[in-house]
């Protein structure tokens, strides 16, 4: 369908809006020492803690967010609106608002990080307070993906397969988390997505120590004025696994279905 | 040694008691909304009843107490969707024997595809399967599962005449031993497949006995109507069934005089007179005003009060609703008695 024609005009200004800021990055962009840039130590330090936590935070995502989405899907009326609401809050949470949350949650004076700090455990400052605020801000992607695959996807399958003597893991396992790829992998992209490019939550929680909590994010805002040709150099890697990443994970859903 | 069922499901307005002998099969007989699926999906677990008690060889599946669950029942439902799973078509019929953890799973599933002529699709998605393949397929899923009970829904429904007419074939010699029920809208699939039959409207069952007792001598219109039939009922007397309107036909055999008695035949043998023409002798003929006409492929079934015929297009094509004609019914066709 083609709206009237006035419609063109305000298009062209939001592709400006979105494009142009991409354009002036790679028009700022230092190409000769391009990969000299992104191999420097710092970055590759940056990089590489990156990697590893943002893997780590989606297969945590994974673990825990695909049963919280069988769950919320298990819920009904008024319970199920509110445990969306708060469940489905991070999408929408200012990251350093769930920065300072986490803080209070697993901090050393937080409720669960208070008792754990006695036992002589410390999570906030740490690698794995990285991972907790990426995962924070990534679950609801997961969850998402499961509650609305599974409100398509019915429950018929699964009945019959319980006819044919099949245990609820044996269905989980073999009727529904096949049928339910397709979400899966959509929510594992974005949620892998969102973990990387965390910033807020990460400096708020788990500060900016190199090598430790210093993610990509964190270096290319610390770089941006005593390095800006490196922090040109590392937006413009996050900028490439972006663009990916939406292409993979907004491929067109026709010819996905499972009969 | 026999399966009892009464589910109701008040959402759906179905309240239906069943019985099948052990090894003996069930034809469930209604038109398309009676609730037959509704009662299958009911028994098999997949829809939830508001009340239920199934009985299987003398023990209580589901009743007053906390119902088996569905996975324990041994009642395999094949539903009219095939419901296949997104695996190959040798893992879905290995699916049954692999839950019930047996070892030789994919041996057992490839005996069952041979047995229903689809060995050669194994490595075949569900996707990639034809109507009657994947019908072929979800068969030899269910049978795969050593179903204690086997339900049937509607297993030619959406299949090309041919594909039908095989697995019609087929069913019937999978089906000998194996205790089942089977619904459909068809007189002819109940009288190949069925031992006995219950005739379901509304969803209640209003009709129920041997297949050849229901489908021959049925005891109301509308279990006339789903046997293919037509049923001419009156009162006994003199050797004759006298019809509300006054007219006799002659009968042999039926209930002693003064007694509710009836005969059933197919539509295609009454004959149909329009007006004044010349009425053959051997039949004895009802006066009646047609209700409705309803095409069946070349031919269309006049409808009356109390008969109805099937005859040629060319002749109907003279008719209105309203209009008045006699239906012709043959001589000394065996009378039974209708005992409500």
């Amino acid at each position: 369908m083609t709206g009237p024609r006035w419609l063109v005009p305000l298009a062209v200004a939001g592709a400006l809006l979105v494009a142009l800021p991409l354009v002036g990055l790679l028009a700022r962009a230092n190409w000769g020492d391009l990969w000299a840039l992104i191999t420097a130590p710092a970055s590759l330090e940056a990089l590489a803690l990156s990697l590893r936590t943002s893997i780590a935070a989606t297969a945590l995502v994974l673990v825990l967010g695909v049963p919280l989405g069988f769950a919320l899907h298990g819920l009904h009326g008024r319970v199920r609106a509110v445990a969306r609401a708060v469940l489905l809050a991070p999408l929408v949470l200012p990251p350093v608002v769930g920065g300072l949350a986490l803080l209070y949650a697993f901090g050393r004076r937080g409720l669960l990080g208070g008792p754990l700090e006695d036992a002589g455990v410390s999570i906030a400052y740490t690698t794995v307070a990285v991972v907790l605020a990426q995962a924070f801000v990534a679950m609801p992607f997961m969850v998402v993906s499961v509650e609305s695959a599974l409100a398509t996807h019915g429950s018929r399958r699964e009945a019959i397969a319980a006819t044919l003597g099949a245990s609820r893991t044996r269905i989980l396992a073999r009727v529904t988390l096949p049928a339910l790829g397709p979400a899966l992998a959509t929510g594992t992209v974005l949620a892998f997505a969102r973990a990387l490019g965390e910033f807020g939550a990460t400096l708020t929680f788990a500060g900016s120590l190199a090598g430790v909590t210093r993610t990509t994010p964190l270096e290319i805002y610390l770089a941006r004025e005593t390095d800006p040709d490196a922090a040109v150099a590392l937006s413009i890697v996050l900028l490439v696994v972006a663009v990916t990443v939406v292409a993979v994970a907004y491929r067109p859903v026709a010819g996905r279905a499972v009969r | 040694m026999r399966f009892e069922a009464q589910v109701t499901v008040e959402g759906r307005d179905v309240d239906a008691t069943l019985t099948v002998g052990a090894g003996r099969t069930l034809a469930l007989l209604g038109p398309n909304g009676s609730g037959k699926s509704t009662a299958l999906e009911a028994i098999a677990g997949v829809v939830r009843p508001t009340r239920a008690r199934i009985v299987l060889d003398g023990v209580e599946l589901v009743g007053a107490g906390r119902p088996v669950p569905p996975r324990e029942r041994g009642i395999v439902l094949l539903a009219q969707d095939d419901a296949l799973f997104p695996m190959s078509v040798l893992d879905n019929v290995a699916f049954g024997p692999r839950a019930a953890g047996r070892r030789d799973a994919r041996e057992v599933a490839g005996t069952w595809l041979e047995r229903v002529g689809c060995a050669d699709l194994a490595a075949r998605r569900p996707g990639e399967l034809s109507g009657g393949q994947a019908r072929r397929v979800a068969i030899a899923r269910a049978l795969a599962a050593e179903p204690r009970v086997l339900l049937l829904d509607e297993p030619f429904a959406g299949l090309d005449v041919e594909a039908a007419s095989s697995i019609r074939t087929m069913l019937r010699a999978l089906l000998a031993d194996v205790t089942a029920i089977v619904t459909t809208h068809d007189a002819l699939d109940a009288h190949t497949l069925a031992d006995d039959v219950a005739v379901m409207d509304g969803g209640r069952v209003v009709e129920a006995g041997a297949a050849a007792e229901v489908l021959t001598r049925p005891r109301t219109p509308f279990a006339a109507r789903m046997a293919a039939r037509v049923l001419v009922a009156g009162t006994m007397r003199g050797g004759a069934l006298e019809l509300p309107g006054g007219a006799r036909v002659p009968v042999s055999g039926g209930p002693g005089g003064g007694a509710a008695g009836a005969v059933a035949l197919p539509p295609s043998a009454v004959a149909l007179a329009v007006g004044d023409a010349p009425r053959d002798r051997a039949l004895a003929w009802i006066p009646d005003a047609v209700t409705a006409l309803e095409p069946r492929g070349d031919e269309v079934r006049v409808v009356g009060a109390t008969v109805a015929a099937d005859v040629d297009a060319t002749v109907a094509a003279q008719l209105d609703a309203g209009a008045d004609v006699w239906f012709g019914v043959p001589r000394g066709l065996a009378a039974y008695a209708l005992t409500d």
